[in-house]
């Protein structure tokens, strides 16, 4: 392992290890995997958006260059690419999650999944992964969640240390969870926001204390799965495209730290959100058409769009300042995506 | 008028249990209606951070100086709950309770009287509404909690039943905003910007991790010990806390009760002057494999991940306490 390499010329090196608990142990209980993941950080990386360079962290595959895929983040540059790429399993499997940490220590916490303290990937209840250690767990809810770093969080995860997380039904995908709805097209959005003041900070900024302004975040850029506004209305990573009739499930993860507020067009008609956080609703809770629903930091919904009839229609995403002290959200920035029916 | 006993109810500094544990009285079952008094003071002062600093503050407190936050106050429905505040501050204070008509002005260097019957049971955010959030952003805030008549396991009549319960009160706090009463006066307030807010601090029950470690904040039980959580933010910004090791149910969104099948979440929707009661049913976490044995140790963190921080960094101590699953509590949680 080697320390202190350079993230986009921004200084990622580790210089304290406050509070932290750095081990590599063999995972408790190890067993034969029904299905494997492989994650290698990197801190080097850049990725344009919205002609923007900025510097991020992340998860690549093991062995190469990550990104790409379905919710994964396109676009990347050197070291890999923001979002990090999906963990996809069926509810039921026994996973192995196997993080490989490059140039300093992370962990991974696997958001909404519920494992032993020792496989929840937070070093303060357990260890902090300097080397590599094998994250065991058992799929035990269809639902939609995501992985992220939990070390130092409120920096990595914004330096973009964060991807998808897909549980399907025994059945696989198509169906959102065993009794729930089939779907036909399926679109997985992770909305983000990101303070490029934040984007040039150590590893372990102000983790012993000292002032990194690390309380005061002033997001100027927003993303989903990677992408800028520039790209959100067309680039079909993003932008959702379906025939009349068909069935549209939309995962939206909600991976800023600002509230975000999505705003769907009347002509989608009533949308339904038929899951939250991983778990089916008691009962599917309307949006109708027109309608908007709004969002704290990590949460997760599952909207069911049956659009009736053809068109463009965009879906606008707007972010709000988390200080809020007389009770009114201001608005910050904004971001829009489309769902084209043919 | 309804027969009441009359419950003397003794306030104090924070830290401490009530004298006599009158808090836990006033919401075990009985067979009479009581009046609860409640005695409190207008305070101003240092109070101190997480990272070794202070943050001038201006609270509502049982005792002679500044209580962060202010008392929790404990009563059944149909009781009537008689409340005292002096205040020798040169500015107004206004005891508020969300979502009622409860609403009383205490004069500068005066103080008041009043009674109220006890609202719907539930949790209410008791605080100054003055300025636009200001007020009660500087710290004029506290819990009041009304559990139903002749239960002591339930927090409303049909609702789910829980084996004990907590209460964490979230708040942020600006240093910059107490400095600025510390060297212009507590009348300065009234000129402070609600959009100037810039937390620097973030707690839970009116302290940060690991200062959260302690019998009323950290949470613990038994395998299959439901426990109700009330949540408040008191603060001026929004937080998001995200349960690890359980999801929870949400039980009530400020004053909605949810009777049904309930919603999970393993994250709790926190605007200011929100009050959600959520249910942790302490399982076994669901996705451990092997199957987990032995206690399991948990945090709950805002995910507004500003909020993990103290003095711009010094991560994770801000908005976070743990959650034990699979051993009982040494001593049992108090609502203060
Ligand atoms: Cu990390
Ligand atoms: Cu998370």
């Amino acid at each position: 392992m080697s320390h202190g390499m350079d993230g986009g010329n921004c200084p990622a090196g580790i210089t304290g290890t406050c509070g932290l608990h750095l081990d590599s142990p063999a995972t408790p209980g190890r067993v034969t995997p029904d299905i494997e993941f492989f994650r290698n950080t990197f801190m080097d990386g850049n990725q344009v958006i919205n002609g923007v360079n900025v510097p991020i962290w992340g998860f690549n595959e093991g062995g190469g260059m990550g990104g790409g895929g379905m919710g994964g983040g396109m676009g990347g540059g050197m070291g890999g690419a923001l979002p990090s790429s999906p963990i996809r399993v069926k509810e039921g499997q026994i996973v192995h999650t196997h993080l490989t940490t490059m140039m300093a220590p992370h962990t991974i916490h696997h958001h909404g999944i519920e494992p032993d303290t020792f496989n929840d990937g937070v070093g303060h209840y357990s260890f902090d992964v300097d080397g590599s250690y094998t994250y065991q767990w058992r799929a035990s809810q269809a639902g939609t969640y995501f992985y992220h770093c939990h070390l130092n969080t409120v920096l990595h995860a914004e330096m973009g240390m964060y991807g998808a997380l897909i549980i399907d039904p025994p059945g696989g995908p198509g169906t959102a969870f065993t009794g729930g709805p089939s779907y036909d097209v399926e679109a997985i959005w992770a909305v983000d926001d990101i303070d490029m003041a934040w984007h040039c900070l150590p590893w372990d900024a102000a983790l012993c204390g000292g002032d990194a302004r690390l309380n005061d975040f002033n997001p100027d850029l927003f993303c989903i799965n990677g992408l800028g506004e520039d790209l959100t209305e067309t680039d079909s990573s993003v932008a959702i495209t379906a025939a009349a009739g068909e069935s549209i499930l939309l995962r939206y993860i909600m991976a800023g730290y600002v509230p975000q507020r999505v705003n769907f067009p009347a002509g989608l008609g009533d949308v339904y959100i038929i899951a939250e956080d991983g778990r089916p609703l008691p009962q599917a809770q309307l949006v109708p058409a027109g309608g908007s629903v709004l969002m704290t930091p990590a949460e997760r919904y599952e909207f069911l769009i049956q659009p009736g009839s053809p068109g463009t229609y965009p879906v606008d995403i707007r972010f709000y300042d988390y200080r809020a002290v007389s009770g009114a959200l201001r608005q910050i920035g904004g971001i829009r995506s489309t769902v084209t029916v043919n | 008028m309804k027969r009441r006993a009359f419950l003397q109810r003794t306030v104090r500094g924070s830290g401490v249990l009530f004298a006599g544990g009158l808090g836990l009285l006033s919401w075990a079952p009985r067979s009479v209606a009581a009046t609860i008094q409640v005695a409190l003071g207008v305070h101003a002062g240092y109070a101190p951070m997480v990272d070794g600093t202070s943050a001038y503050m201006v609270t509502f407190s049982g005792g002679s100086s500044v209580e962060f936050p202010g008392p929790t106050i404990v009563c059944r429905e149909d009781d009537l709950v008689s409340i005292s505040i002096q205040n020798p501050l040169s500015i107004n204070a206004v005891f508020h309770v969300g979502r009622t008509a409860i609403r009383h002005t205490v004069g500068a260097g005066s103080s008041v009287n009043f009674d109220f019957e006890a609202p719907p049971a539930g949790t209410y955010l008791y605080y100054d509404d003055q300025n636009s959030g200001v007020n009660r952003s500087m710290g004029l805030h506290g819990t009041l909690v009304v559990m139903p008549a002749g239960s002591d396991n339930r927090s409303f009549s049909d609702g789910p039943t829980f084996v004990r319960q907590y209460k964490w009160l979230l708040a942020s706090v600006d240093p910059a905003w107490g400095e600025h009463l510390a060297n212009s006066g507590v009348a300065a307030i009234g000129g402070i910007d609600p959009d100037s807010f810039s937390p620097r601090y973030f707690t839970i029950n009116g302290r940060s991790f690991d200062q959260t470690d302690e019998p009323n904040t950290h949470i613990k039980g038994l395998v299959g010990d439901a426990t109700l959580i009330r949540l408040l933010n008191a603060g001026g910004m929004v937080n998001s806390p995200h349960f690890h090791g359980n999801h929870v149910e949400i039980v009530s969104l400020n004053g909605s009760n949810s009777s049904g099948a309930r919603k999970k979440k393993d994250i709790v929707s926190m605007f200011p002057l929100d009050c959600r009661d959520v249910l942790l049913p302490m399982a076994t976490p669901p996705d451990a494999w092997p199957p987990a044995s032995g206690a399991q140790h948990f945090p709950m963190h805002c995910h507004a991940e500003m909020s993990q921080t103290a003095g711009g960094g010094f991560y994770p101590h801000g908005m976070h306490a743990s959650i034990t699953i699979g051993e009982a509590p040494t001593s049992e949680p108090q609502l203060d």
